[in-house]
């Protein structure tokens, strides 16, 4: 501890480019902090003791094949199943294209049952239950766009060739998606498109609620053995895994962050270790000094590199500190059109930046404070400040 | 006469620089004792600091050897010379080699820090250090905001400041102006006769010869001639 000071007052010592390194440093876990939360938030679908209870069946092939309405009662009818409800991707477009947000229709009986995690007074469900054309909006989306209750919304699907006209009916919050998605009823959505198409009555997919999560498995397998054999076979999985299936739908994202983090730790490393060789180099000389005063070749090492691991500590700590700072303060889910729906830096991500500040420290200082210290002290001495 | 502090016996140093030999010391004996006051002189090149180096273990013989207080200091590995430096020697450089981001009174502390000392024991050591040197007004003051001679006076409290056995002092003077030469040479001269110091300077200032006991003469990595000097012997 008596050395710290000594420590202190050589980082002090060139306030400036201290200053840039740690700076650098800062920016750089920031990035850092940032991408390790994407891929943290992509893994880690948000989760409620409700969703745990959900399994999403879709159509074994992909999720791109719909699936007959008519599984929904046969789903229905397996034991520990509490509730069952249809879902189509609608693709409504609000106005305009950047106005994007998920929008499905469902079937609103049940609904509430497979969805008893979303917060919404009773009214407001009667409301939205009894209006055929009726909508049931989540809060973000309506502070978005700056709906209330009793609103038109006039959506064209870009997905369907149909378009339809929905009244706000219920305003709800919570729920894994946080109140980023519009429903409608699938029973108008049918209408609509058996207008357009002739013949229709598909879903995407199914929400299947058990009673209890030991069940869960079970219904699954039963689900899936039920239509084995039909011409529209399935595939159920927790909401949990069907959303990861996304992330792997995204491809090699995670390789590609992977690799912009392992590129950023590499060239701030290079940064620091051009800073740590100037402030050595410039002090040849006072290291001879130390060390004719008595200081050991490990006392000085460890004063060097300890001066280099406090400067990529600081600046490990500023960037993803202020990471976690920024982003609990921003609308993350309105921003992104409710594509990132939380983005909330984990402590072990702060932990992740730290353990990388370290490292830089330890490896930026290591080579050059090592050659320092082992310096014959006549040899230090000898240098012209 | 009792045993001498530092005993020199054939001792020679080669410098190999490429495939060139240089012979800085050759054959050198010499006996220096507790409370002497040794001035070093000779031509630039004769190898007077390469010696002073040798005495202090921060550079080593490649013939003969050097015992200093019963210890052959090729005996001891890098660290073990590193705490028989911190213990025993007190350095003086030309350049005085203050460490610019520290106070006057930080510069003095450093080689406690290497010690069991309490903080308060420190201060109190340092205080007495500065006080010897007549400085105890500067303390808080940097290196850059002293005056050269104000500067080495700094650099004897520290080399004083653990109660080394001696006290060695490469051309201490040989940046200073005549003034601040006479003060410092006048404080190690204090140190020699009030406090006892060892001291070994070396110099190429005949006046600052004049503060000395005894006077070795080196030319060419050569003990060439002993001045006693009378008001000491
Ligand atoms: N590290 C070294 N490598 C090669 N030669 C050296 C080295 N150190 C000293 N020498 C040589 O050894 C000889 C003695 O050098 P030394 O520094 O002891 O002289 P000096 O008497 O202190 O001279 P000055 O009065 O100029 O300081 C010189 O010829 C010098 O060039
Ligand atoms: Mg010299």
């Amino acid at each position: 501890m008596k050395f710290l000071r000594l420590l202190l007052k050589n980082l002090l010592r060139n306030k400036r480019r201290s200053l840039l390194t740690v700076s650098s440093i800062a920016v750089s876990l920031f990035l850092v902090a940032t991408l390790e939360t994407v891929l943290t938030e992509l893994n880690n679908p948000p989760e409620t003791p409700d969703s745990a209870l959900r399994l999403i069946t879709r159509h074994k092939i992909s999720l791109f094949n719909a699936l007959p309405i008519a599984h929904r009662d046969k789903i229905a009818g397996i034991d520990g199943v509490e509730g069952v409800v249809g879902s189509m991707w609608f693709g409504g477009i609000y106005k305009e294209p950047s106005n994007f947000f998920a929008n499905f229709a469902v079937n609103a009986d049940g609904f509430f049952n497979v969805y008893p995690d979303l917060i919404i007074s009773e009214e407001e469900k009667t409301a939205f239950l009894e209006d055929r054309t009726g909508a049931l909006v989540g809060k973000s989306l309506t502070e978005r766009f700056d709906w209330k209750l009793g609103d038109k919304i006039f959506l064209e699907s870009n997905t369907w060739p149909v378009e339809v006209e929905v009244t706000i009916r219920g305003i709800y919050e919570g729920g894994s998606d946080l109140g980023t998605t519009l429903y409608l009823h699938w029973e108008y959505y049918q209408e609509v498109m058996a207008a357009a198409m002739g013949q229709w009555g598909f879903a995407g997919t199914f929400s299947v609620r058990a009673q209890s999560s030991e069940e869960v498995l079970r219904i699954a397998k039963e689900i899936d053995a039920l239509f084995e054999n039909s011409s529209f076979p399935t595939k159920t999985e927790t909401e949990k895994a069907f959303l990861l299936s996304f992330v792997a739908m995204l491809g090699d994202i995670q390789f590609f962050i992977t690799s912009i983090i392992t590129v950023v730790i590499f060239t701030i490393i290079l940064v620091a270790a051009n800073t740590m060789a100037m402030s050595i180099r410039e002090r040849v000389r006072e290291i001879g000094v130390l060390k004719a005063l008595g200081f050991k070749s490990t006392q000085v090492l460890a004063m060097l590199v300890g001066e280099a691991v406090l400067l990529a500590l600081a600046g490990a700590m500023i960037g993803s500190l202020g990471a976690r700072v920024i982003f609990s303060a921003l609308p993350m889910a309105q921003l992104t059109s409710g594509f990132i729906q939380r983005f909330y830096v984990t402590p072990t991500t702060l932990l992740l930046c730290a353990g990388i500040g370290l490292l830089v420290g330890l490896v930026s200082a290591g080579v050059p404070a090592w050659t320092a210290a082992r310096r014959p002290v006549v040899e230090s001495l000898r240098r012209v400040a | 006469m009792n045993k001498p502090l530092i005993e020199i016996n054939e001792l020679g140093k080669v410098f190999h620089r490429d495939t060139v030999e240089i012979r800085a010391l050759d054959g050198i004996d010499l006996s220096i004792h507790a409370g002497e006051f040794v001035c070093l002189m000779g031509p630039s090149g004769s190898g007077k600091s390469t010696l002073l180096n040798i005495i202090a273990g921060i550079d080593y013989a490649t013939e003969g050897e050097a015992v200093v207080l019963d210890t052959d200091l090729s005996s001891l590995n890098e660290d073990g010379q590193a705490t028989w430096r911190n213990q025993h020697v007190g350095f003086v450089f030309q350049h005085f080699n203050l460490i610019p981001v520290l106070t006057a009174f930080e510069n003095v502390e450093l080689p406690l820090l290497l010690t069991s000392l309490s903080r308060k024991e420190r201060r109190e050591h340092v205080e007495t250090a500065l006080r010897v040197v007549r400085l105890t007004d500067r303390m808080e003051h940097y290196p850059r905001q002293l005056s050269g001679g104000q500067e080495q006076r700094v650099a004897i409290a520290r080399a004083i400041v653990t109660d080394p056995t001696f006290i060695l002092a490469d051309e201490p003077t040989g940046d200073l102006d005549a003034e601040s030469a006479r003060e410092v040479l006048e404080v190690l001269s204090t140190l020699n006769s009030e406090f006892g110091k060892t001291i070994i300077m070396v110099t190429h200032d005949p006046r600052a010869a004049e503060f000395a006991s005894v006077t070795y003469h080196l030319d060419k990595g050569l003990l060439t001639k002993t001045v006693l000097n009378g008001s000491h012997s």
